[in-house]
């Protein structure tokens, strides 16, 4: 699973839709890509939700949430975070 | 203390609860505190809590919502969206005064008929407040808000002032003018005493004097014992801040006018005050004042109706048994001509004339036909006529004749008519006796009336 374009710095966290609580993945972004490996497929394809959330230094972004479909070759989610001018 | 230590998040029952301190905090304080917070490890799982429409405007999402109303006090400069379900829905929209006030003035609110609690902490001042607008979907009286100022300290009165201001559907930031200024013609004093009655319904007075009442839907009566001064800082007194007796309904701290069709007043909901006289509001009546003629008023019509006024013609320094006469003249010359008779009159006891009767002619007094001195009781002023006439008149077609103010014999060391004024006009006085030397002067009758004073030289050659 590999999360495109996050902002360094940000929070992103990975979870089965289905399920939220089998957490996939919940990390610090370094900056550029994100790879997730080693997941455990319990479906294929698997649903996932995607969130990432930079709001407590610094630049800050409003909370991005989207979802993406996990199959056997992977999964790659663009992330397009906005600007929090308010915050 | 930080805005954390302040308010407690419950995220089970996703409620927002101001648990602890007194320190205010902005909207935005509490949406960048939530935004920090929720990017935490711990709460990427929890589905934000609160998002940002613009600066001003922010709404509680996913299901969170404040524990209580109470949490709200506590939060100032911006408005929130409470989205509890599709078509249930809290706004609470943020209100804020600016303007120039009185830094002791103490606004205070209403919706809906009735009274806002200002915010917790406010003491003073300008305030900035969110104040619930919609709730559980509905419209609470159309998203209205009325801020009110009306102090009346004692020794510290400021004139009022109010404004309605209506939140979008959003709530937003909305501003709300005040201004207020001591009050010069109110010192705040201890009027609760007086004896002036209020009444609201339907009342007729012929203020103006033209003969015809006009309607007003206020009476302000003052029993005859009060001026209109008094009576200004008494409507006052009911109408301040605090005052829950009600006005036609409403509570006196908030009544703002006799009809909702008629503009407000807002420095004193019935009338205000100035240059020693009381301008009524629309509709509201000033009835048995003790200085009638400080009284402007404006009746149901929104016609301006003003008392007519009366002055006097004071000839003084007289002697009981002294003959005098005041008339209106050009120089010393008597108008005999004032008016002509309107054909001719048989043993008339009413003379019509063919010049209108002005306000100025006295009521009852007399007419002389040259020499011939009548007296009359009565004037039909739309009919031009001089009613009562005693003895009776016989005269022919515009025969000339006049109307003294003063024409008679003095019983005391002064003599005086009353009438009303209109404009100002020349009068010569006359006071003679034998055994006195003739005395003649002349006066203007003004605003203030005349007066002249007689001075009695005995005649030394007359036996």
């Amino acid at each position: 699973m590999t999360l495109q374009n996050v902002v360094a710095g940000s929070r992103y966290w990975v979870a089965q839709s289905s399920d939220p609580s089998n957490v996939i993945a919940n990390g610090d972004a370094p900056g550029g890509d994100i790879v997730i490996s080693g997941i455990g497929a319990l479906a294929n394809p698997m649903l996932l939700t995607i969130r990432v959330r930079k709001g407590t230094s610094g630049t800050k972004y409003r909370p991005f949430e989207t979802n993406a479909y996990l199959v056997k070759a992977g999964a790659t989610a663009y992330i397009s975070q906005q600007l929090d001018p308010v915050a | 203390m930080a805005i954390q230590d302040d308010f407690t998040l419950n995220y089970t029952a996703k409620t927002i609860t101001h648990t602890s301190g007194s320190t205010r905090y902005t909207v935005n304080a509490l949406y960048s505190w939530l935004m920090d917070l929720f990017d935490d490890s711990g709460q990427m799982d929890d589905a934000i809590s609160i998002s940002a429409q613009t600066p001003a405007e922010y709404t509680l999402v996913n299901g969170w919502t404040f524990g209580d109303d109470a949490t709200v006090g506590y939060l100032y400069g911006g408005s929130i969206v409470v989205e509890k379900a599709t078509t249930d829905r809290d706004v609470w929209a943020n209100f804020y005064t600016l303007g120039t006030i009185e830094p002791d003035g103490v606004v205070f609110w209403l919706q809906n008929g009735s009274a806002v609690s200002a915010h917790p902490g406010y003491t003073q001042g300008h305030i900035d407040q969110l104040i619930k607008v919609v709730s559980g979907g509905s419209d609470v009286d159309s998203r209205k808000v009325s801020a009110f100022l009306r102090n009346r300290a004692s020794g510290n009165a400021d004139l009022y002032d109010h404004f309605e201001a209506t939140a979008t559907a959003t709530g937003g930031r909305n501003p709300i003018p005040l201004a207020t200024s001591p009050d010069s013609n109110d010192d705040g004093g201890d009027v609760s005493a007086y004896s002036i009655t209020v009444g609201f319904g339907s009342y007729n007075e012929d203020v103006d004097g033209d003969g015809t009442v006009e309607g007003y839907e206020v009476e302000v009566d003052c029993g005859g014992a009060y001026t209109c001064l008094q009576a200004y800082k008494y409507l006052r007194y009911i109408t301040r801040r605090g005052e829950t007796t009600t006005l036609n309904g409403t509570q006196g701290q908030f009544y703002t006018r006799a009809n909702a069709a008629y503009p407000e007043v807002k420095q004193a909901p019935f009338g205000t005050f100035a240059g020693g006289k009381f301008f009524g509001a629309r509709g509201v009546l000033l009835t048995n004042v003790s200085d009638a003629n400080n009284r402007q008023l404006i009746d149901s019509s929104g016609a301006t109706r003003i008392p007519p006024v009366t002055v006097s013609m004071v000839v003084s320094g007289v002697a009981s048994g002294d003959r005098v006469l005041v008339a209106r003249a050009t120089g010393t010359v008597i108008d005999k001509s004032q008016f002509t008779a309107a054909g001719s009159h048989s043993s008339a006891t009413t003379v019509t004339t063919n010049e209108a009767l002005a306000a100025d002619i006295p009521s009852s007094g007399v007419i002389r036909f040259g020499d011939a001195r009548h007296t009359y009781s009565g004037i039909d002023r739309p009919s031009k006529q001089f009613t009562g006439v005693s003895p009776a008149v016989t005269c022919a077609n515009n025969a000339p004749l006049y109307s003294p103010l003063v024409d008679d014999t003095a019983a005391g060391t002064s003599m005086s008519k009353s009438f009303v004024y209109v404009s100002d006009f020349d009068v010569v006085a006359r006071v003679r006796k034998k055994g006195i030397l003739p005395f003649e002067n002349t006066a203007t009758v003004t605003t203030a009336g005349a007066s002249v004073s007689a001075i009695r030289t005995t005649d030394t050659i007359v036996t």
